[in-house]
């Protein structure tokens, strides 16, 4: 579903993601995991066809995200960083511009809003403007917006940043019903925990190469660790971090 | 381009529009309350002050010499001058209490004066304070009894002396005759000249500056930009339904700017002021004219803003674009609307948008426009329209432009 290879992206001449190889099948989740700073929204930006890669090549459901960006549009529900509601809207208004756009209209796409907000709970807060809602509702929102089209391909970049236990948890839950439902997952996170949770596979990446990617017992026993933190630690800074942290 | 999506992002937009406070008040509060308030308010006030002025009686005082009886039972015995007699006192002294605001004027006899009832000329000297209007006032209704007094006198001369009055007098304007069809409506219609142009590019640039701001600059602040370009909409539809929006909220803006300054001028002014009623006289075709140059002007104003509007990193930094924007409408409005109704202009003026606006719209209130500024009025702006929805496109394709840091 998602194929990348050799993506690159320069901004000027900094070069921010240095040749980046990706796969992910349906009904598969990988985690793009990295320290701060080391790419993986550039790279999530390219595989969405917000930024233009300066060299490689990425296929989404088979269409090329330079030659085919609307196509690819179609066959992707995306998350941002910032779940980037209009505020002034409701959270049904919201769902349903979208809606549109992906070509959507009439009581098929009413039932379907009507639909995710049960599923997100969210029903009682239908036709109130999403600029009173928390960030954990909000990502709900958001979240209900990337799947509302029913795309196989989900992109989601940090998507329990800044949420509570029990909204990180949903989407959690929200993250392994999509790989039930046989969708191709690509995610970024900082948090191990929960990327040993729900991954299949993990692509460690630091200052915008892959140190390590696959199972997750695969990439520990590449990094000498006994848990994904310990490996993560040492593939992103260094075996003298990892050091430190152990002593 | 797809209708459907074009569609569905003019109605968030509008939805987004309608919902904000400070459209609403570009939209509705500023042409329908606040401008037809500053325009009213100036001339009604004017007039209300000239007329309480013009009851008060100027102070004027004579100092010196005593002043010839005749002069000075004529000046006694007017209403608009309180005549005060004070021989004694020196001319510093009356400078003193005119600075004072005692007086509004003093007359003294020069030392020279050589008068005589039959021969001879009375020579006066007039103190007075040329930065205050009740002064120059007093002065003005001195030297006007004064003219009267000098007629008198003149005839009273020449009729001794057994002379026509026409030995002095050798030219006379006897009538003035206005060819002006209707001197009424023509005044309505040069004070509605004056106003609407700058007033109609005014609003073509305020009214939907908020709705631009959202569209671009406000999209990139909330972050909502990056989720809308992952959308499948072409770039193209996304370009023409934000400009779309734009384009419906100034157009009704300025609609209503134009409806309410004219009813203003035309209905409400003469009806505040003592005047006869204003009328306006332009056709039907000239209003509808009129409707689509400023169809054209705001196409123009909506594709800058949005290319301003998306190029900006942050709300703050796209309003800046907007002031300087309000700028150049501005400077030429004010040089058009009170300095340029009776020059003619260059033909290549009327290539230059905002400026082809102006005297396009001024012309034709005035009846004085021609075929030839309308086409090439028009034909300038819709391609410089089509030139900024090209920009505003480009803008919108560009990722260093969306996703500028
Ligand atoms: N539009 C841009 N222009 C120039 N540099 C950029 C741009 N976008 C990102 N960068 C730089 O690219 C690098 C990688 O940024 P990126 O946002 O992809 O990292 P990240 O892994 O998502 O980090 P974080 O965990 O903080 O979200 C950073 O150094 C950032 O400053
Ligand atoms: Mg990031």
């Amino acid at each position: 579903m998602i194929h990348a290879t050799g993506l690159e992206k320069r901004f000027g001449t900094k070069v921010v993601v240095k040749g980046i190889d990706l796969r992910v099948e349906p009904g598969e989740v990988v985690g793009l995991l990295g320290p701060n700073g080391a790419g993986k929204t550039t790279t999530l930006r390219m595989l969405s066809t917000t930024l233009l890669p300066t060299a490689g090549k990425a296929t989404i459901a088979g269409y090329d995200v330079v030659r085919e960006p609307e196509k690819v549009r179609t066959s992707i529900g995306v998350l941002p960083t910032d779940p980037g509601l209009y505020g002034r809207l409701t959270a049904a208004e919201n769902l349903r511009f979208y809606g549109k756009l992906n070509g959507m209209h009439g009581s098929q796409l009413e039932k379907r809003i009507d639909e995710l907000l049960e599923q997100f709970g969210l029903k009682e807060v239908k036709n109130e403007r999403t600029d009173t809602f928390s960030k954990g509702m909000k990502q709900k929102v958001a979240l209900a917006r990337c799947i509302l089209h029913d795309p196989p391909v989900l992109i989601l970049d940090e998507p329990t940043a800044g949420l509570d236990v029990l909204a990180s948890r949903g989407v959690i839950h929200f993250i392994s019903e999509a790989r039930r439902q046989g969708r191709a997952i690509l995610f970024s996170s900082h948090y191990m925990l929960e990327a040993e949770r729900v991954c299949d596979k993990v692509a460690i990446i630091g200052d915008g190469r892959i140190l390590a990617s696959g199972s997750i017992d695969k990439v520990c026993r590449q990094a000498n660790a006994s848990t994904l933190e310990d490996a993560f630690i040492a593939l992103a800074y260094g075996e003298s971090a990892a050091a430190g942290v152990a002593q | 381009m797809n209708r459907e999506h074009i569609r569905a992002i003019w109605r968030k937009e509008m939805l987004e529009t309608l919902r904000d406070k400070r459209t609403l008040y570009m939209m509705v509060l500023l042409p329908l309350v606040i401008m037809p308030l500053l325009v009213l308010a100036g001339p009604v006030m004017m007039e209300r002050q000239f007329r309480q002025s013009a009851e008060i009686p100027a102070k004027v005082l004579w100092i010196g010499s005593e002043a010839p009886a005749d002069l000075a039972a004529m000046f006694a015995g007017v209403d608009g001058i309180e005549w005060l007699l004070d021989p004694g006192l020196t001319e510093a002294e009356a400078r003193e209490r005119l600075a004072n605001g005692d007086i509004d004027a003093a007359i003294a006899l020069a030392d020279s004066s050589s008068y005589a009832m039959d021969e001879g000329t009375l020579e006066l000297e007039v103190i007075f304070d040329a930065s205050r209007s009740g002064s120059t006032r007093a002065v003005s209704r001195v030297e006007a009894l004064l003219q009267v007094w000098s007629e008198r006198i003149t005839a009273e001369r020449l009729a001794a002396r057994g002379l026509p009055g026409s030995l002095v007098e050798p030219v006379r304007i006897v009538a003035f005759h206005d060819i002006t069809p209707d001197p009424d409506g023509f005044l309505g219609g040069m004070l509605l000249a004056s106003l609407l142009p700058l007033f109609g590019a005014l609003g073509a640039v305020a009214g939907g500056m908020y709705t631009a701001l959202d569209a671009g600059a406000g999209e990139k602040e909330r972050n909502s930009l990056e989720s809308l370009m992952m959308a499948p909409v072409s770039r193209t539809s996304l370009v023409l339904g934000k400009f779309a929006a734009i384009w419906t909220v100034t157009f009704a803006a300025v609609a209503l700017m134009i409806l309410s300054m004219t009813v203003s001028v035309i209905y409400l002014l003469p009806r505040l002021m003592s005047d006869a009623e204003l009328a306006l006289r332009i056709t039907l075709f000239d209003a509808l004219a009129l409707f689509v140059l400023m169809g054209l002007f705001v196409a123009l104003s909506s594709a800058v803003q949005l290319s301003m509007s998306v190029y900006a990193r942050s709300f703050r930094e796209g309003q800046a674009y907007m002031t300087v924007l309000t700028f150049a409408v501005m400077l030429p409005g004010m040089y058009v609307s009170f300095g340029g109704l009776e020059s003619s202009y260059a033909l290549w003026t009327y290539a230059v948008p905002v400026l082809n606006v102006l005297l396009v719209f001024q012309e034709t209130l005035t009846a004085t426009g021609s075929a030839l500024h309308w086409i090439i009025t028009l034909v300038s702006l819709a391609v410089s329209a089509a030139a900024a929805l090209g920009l505003a496109l480009y803008c919108f394709k560009k990722e260093n432009v969306v996703f500028r840091a």
